[in-house]
């Protein structure tokens, strides 16, 4: 799809449709994602989480466990985005470059429905996606694959004793990225959950 | 003849400014081009991350117990955003809750999948819905997801380790008959 970029009439560029969220966007998506983070069962699973991820990718080892610190050294490069380009939400490039961004499904992607508690509901999925993606850029030579991280939830699972996923089911969460992706994905949503959720 | 060299030179002019126009505005859209492939995040660069994937679906909505005017219009939604979507599949996850006793939750999600195709003509190979027993939720729950089209089917069970006996599957290509009683 062709635009006229703005300010230049008879320029037809390519439409980029990502767009940087403003300041406000940003910080809306900070409080919430701390939000998720107060979760008593949040932190403790993140800083494993990463610690894990970084003894298995030898030469990676976590810029930082704490989300936080995560989310503004982001923040300092390319940032959160609002894109529409894959369909679904995904992080692009790493912290070893100026360019490291993550890349999220805009509130439109939710539908055009309306019913009360939509906007909060919608902004909360926000902050899981964010959260979620945040977390595979925590590397601090490249990005912790969806397999690297269910591999490190897999083993904390086995460690702390939690419910383990038969074999066969192991082996496709750690050859399917998008059931690598729903596996650690949902231990994360699971301890990391909203403060109106907790009540 | 000073009048007629007059008038071409004018002309010449004329030409000139608008070959010079033109190409300050060619330059002017390179620049704006350039700009915009600098300002774009997603593009490749020189790392293999930037074509390593890490991508997590979105729950679209979640609810608990709705009457079945609600609840179609919860799934009227989805149908609108799958059409917008062609790319992506949509998942009805319906889990039983250990707390509470809400029946034939198979016809649900046969009534789930029926109306996203039947009445919102919701392609049916891109909507699957999942029956999850073994109390992996305290209350009764449905919860709608979107992942990309080449996602498995069984995906929904893997969010929580859920084994393949506490899981039933209903393609949307199977739904041809009645559901069954929903109450």
């Amino acid at each position: 799809m062709f635009t006229t970029a703005s300010g230049s009439f008879f320029c037809l560029i390519p439409q980029n449709p990502d767009h940087r969220l403003t300041p406000d966007e940003t910080s809306s998506l900070r409080n919430r994602i701390a939000d998720l983070l107060s979760d008593p069962n949040c932190r403790p699973f993140i800083d494993e989480l990463l610690g894990k991820a970084a003894e298995q990718n030898k030469g990676n080892p976590a810029f930082s466990t704490d989300p936080l610190k995560l989310f503004d050294e982001i923040n300092s490069r390319g940032g959160y985005n609002y894109s529409t380009r894959y369909g679904y939400n995904t992080v692009s490039s790493n912290l070893q470059y100026p360019n490291a961004a993550v890349l999220l499904l805009p509130p439109s992607s939710f539908g055009p429905g309306r019913w009360p508690g939509r906007v909060e509901y919608i902004a909360n999925e926000i902050a899981e996606a964010g959260l979620h993606e945040t977390l595979h850029l925590a590397g601090r030579n490249g990005q912790y694959s969806d397999e690297a991280l269910a591999r490190a939830t897999l083993d904390i699972a086995a460690a702390h004793g939690w419910k383990l996923p038969s074999e066969a089911d192991r082996q496709k969460i750690l050859s399917d990225r998008f059931a690598a992706s729903f596996y650690w994905g949902g231990i994360l949503r699971s301890k990391c959950r909203p403060s109106s959720e907790r009540r | 003849m000073q009048a007629l060299q007059r008038k071409t030179l004018m002309d010449r002019g004329v030409t000139m400014t608008l070959t010079n126009s033109l190409l300050i505005h060619v330059i002017g859209c390179v620049l704006v081009m350039l700009f915009a492939a600098s300002n774009d995040v997603s593009q490749s660069t020189t790392t293999t991350d930037a074509v390593m994937r890490s991508d997590s679906g979105r729950m679209f909505d979640k609810y608990g117990a709705l009457s079945v005017k609600e609840e179609n219009a919860r799934l009227d939604n989805l149908a609108a955003q799958l059409r917008k979507e062609p790319y992506s599949k949509g998942y009805v996850v319906i889990y039983e809750g250990s707390e509470d006793h809400i029946r034939d939750l198979k016809a649900r999600a046969c009534h789930a999948i029926q109306h996203l195709v039947v009445r919102r003509g919701a392609n049916s190979k891109h909507v699957v819905a999942m029956v999850i027993t073994g109390g992996h939720r305290e209350k009764f729950t449905v919860e709608l997801w979107m992942w990309p089209l080449e996602a498995s089917d069984d995906l929904p069970r893997f969010q929580l380790g859920v084994s393949e006996k506490e899981a039933s599957i209903i393609k949307g290509v199977e739904v041809t008959g009645k559901c069954g009683r929903r109450r």
